[in-house]
This record gives structure tokens, sequence and C-alpha cells, in this order.
């Protein structure tokens, strides 16, 4: 009886830590996630314009690799927005960077893997990382 | 005769227009917090849009729920899938305008403190809301900050009786951005 009960007790507690282990489990880096869509600007766009709805099912919340060519930097905050290039001059697909990031520059090739979050005026990606220059 | 006619109305057209600018920034910040005697929840977005047209006092917002991070995963998830049901929601906006917005000159510096109503929707459910707004203009930049608070409830956001006491009925939302001119 005893040790059925020092069993339960140990199942309790280890159930309790992994409960409180996944309540207070912070966001994982994008850099270990793997990559669900390697999409060019103009794709991501083009979906996202002729049909929102179906776009937003296949690509929210996954994560989209990229490589295009910078049209913006902009640094608020400390927070790293970069504008990646599409045909349409008004639209751009914004990846917004994990960490802070000074060394890049407009005409850039970059290849950046984020997570996507909609459009609004821009496809918008957040947690971005750089995967490489 | 016809030359003065017309050369007076294209300058009377372009005075009238000459304060017509839109302003507009991607990368807005709009973070929650909701305080209760369990826990505090917090959230921040740096993907807000907004645009202002300085000519017709008109404010838009948009955001993605989906971008608001907190600081804990199961948090964001609960958030998204079971308040906010952010995959048949994806946006909040907001539509509405500054009144007095011809007190509002944001080529001079200075600070303003306008009054900005209109409609919220958040959760697919649209309120009127009215909110004070802060704008600050020096040498070319102009930031905006404005505080709200939305009940929950208003928004049909249900929450879940087991964590009713870690959710605050209300929920205090700051705004704070940066307006760059939209170039013509």
């Amino acid at each position: 009886m005893k040790k059925v009960l020092l069993v339960l007790l140990a199942l309790s507690a280890l159930g309790a830590g992994i409960g409180f282990y996944m309540f207070n489990k912070p966001l994982t880096s994008t850099q270990s996630m793997k990559t669900d869509h390697k999409i060019q600007s103009n794709a991501l766009l083009t979906a996202f314009e002729e049909n929102e709805v179906e776009a937003n099912a296949k690509y929210l919340d996954k994560v989209i690799e990229m490589t295009g060519e910078i049209d913006k930097v902009e640094i608020k905050d400390e927070k790293t927005s970069v504008y990646i290039a599409t045909d349409n001059p008004l639209s751009s697909i914004i990846f917004q960077l994990e960490q802070p990031l000074e060394d890049l520059s407009e005409g850039q090739v970059v290849t950046l893997k984020g997570i996507c979050t909609g459009y609004l005026m821009d496809v918008v990606l957040v947690r971005a990382v750089l995967i490489k220059n | 005769m016809k030359k003065v006619i017309i050369i007076t109305f294209i300058a009377a057209f372009a005075i009238v227009n000459v304060n017509a600018q839109k302003y507009f920034t991607k990368t807005g910040q709009i973070s929650f917090f909701s305080s209760t005697p369990i826990e505090n929840i917090e959230a921040v977005t740096n993907s807000a849009s907004t645009v202002y047209d300085s000519e017709s006092g008109k404010i838009q917002w948009a955001v993605l729920i989906k971008s608001f991070e907190f600081e804990k995963a199961l948090m964001q998830e609960h958030f998204n899938e079971n308040y906010m049901e952010s995959s048949k929601y994806p946006k909040a906006t907001f539509k509405g305008e500054i009144k007095d917005f011809e007190n509002l000159n944001l080529e001079t510096d200075g600070t303003y403190v306008v009054e900005v109503v209109g409609d919220l929707t958040i959760h697919g459910v649209t309120k009127p809301i009215k909110s004070k707004a802060k704008f600050k203009v020096l040498e070319d930049k102009i930031t905006a900050s404005s505080d709200l608070n939305v009940l929950v409830a208003d928004y049909k956001i249900d929450v879940p009786a087991v964590v009713k006491e870690n959710i605050a009925k209300e929920i205090e939302i700051s705004i704070k951005t940066e307006y760059e001119l939209l170039d013509r």
C-alpha cells in the first residue's frame, strides 16, 4: 500500500513539475524552429492579396523562410523591422526581428525566417531571424 | 483674363491643400495589460499600422492579433486560440477621427492633446469608443500616445470559468507610435 502511495505521489510531483514547466515556458526562438514554407516575396504577397482567408489558413502561425532584397530597414525602440521588396511599390513583406540588428542595409539580399501573423498593408512576420546575408 | 482666372483657381486650390497631409507608420506599438490578484498578463506588438489624414481628421489603426507577444508561450496560445479566436478574427481595427483636428498642427513643434472618437472592432465586434491622445511634435519627429480601457465582455470574449479570476474584466491598452509623412 505504501509503495502505491509513494508511486502516486511521485507521479503527482512529476505531473506538477511538467505543468509548472509548461505554464512558465517562454516563447521558443524561431532559430530552432523548422521552416514550414520557403517562398518568394511576390508569391506570399499575391496569396494574401488574392484570397486573404485562404492565405490566412495556409500561412498564419507558420514559419516562413524567404530570400529577398531589402527595401528598407527601420529601427525603433530597439526593434528592427526589415522590409523585403515585392513588385508592388505599396506593399512589402515585413520581418520584425527577434533581436535588434544594425548592419543591414537597403539593397542587401538576405534570407530571413519568421512567423506569419497576417496581412495589413503588407504581410507581417514576427520573431524573425537572419539566416544568412 | 482667362489665364489670370485659371492661375488664381490653381493657387487657391494649392493653398487649401497645403496642409493636407497623410501621416502613417507600420511599426506602431500597442500593449495591453490585465491585472488581477492572481496574476498580471501583458503583451505587446510593434507592428500595428496607422494612418492619419490631416485634411479630414480621419485616423485609422489596424493590428494583427497574432503579432502580440507574451512572456509565456502558453498564455500566447490561450490568448489566440481560446479568447481572441485569432484564426477567425485575425485583426483588430479602429476607424475614427480626431475632434478639433484643425488645432492639431503636425508641422509646428508642440504638444497637442486631442480627443479621438470612432469604432473599435475586436473579435468581430464593433463598439464606439472615445479616448484622449497626445501628439508631440519636435523638429519633424511626431510621436503619439493614447491609453484606453476596454471591457472584455463588450467584445464577446469568452473567458472560461476556471481562469475567470486570472483575467481582468477591464484591460488597459497603451498605444505609442511615431508618425511619418507619407510621401506623395
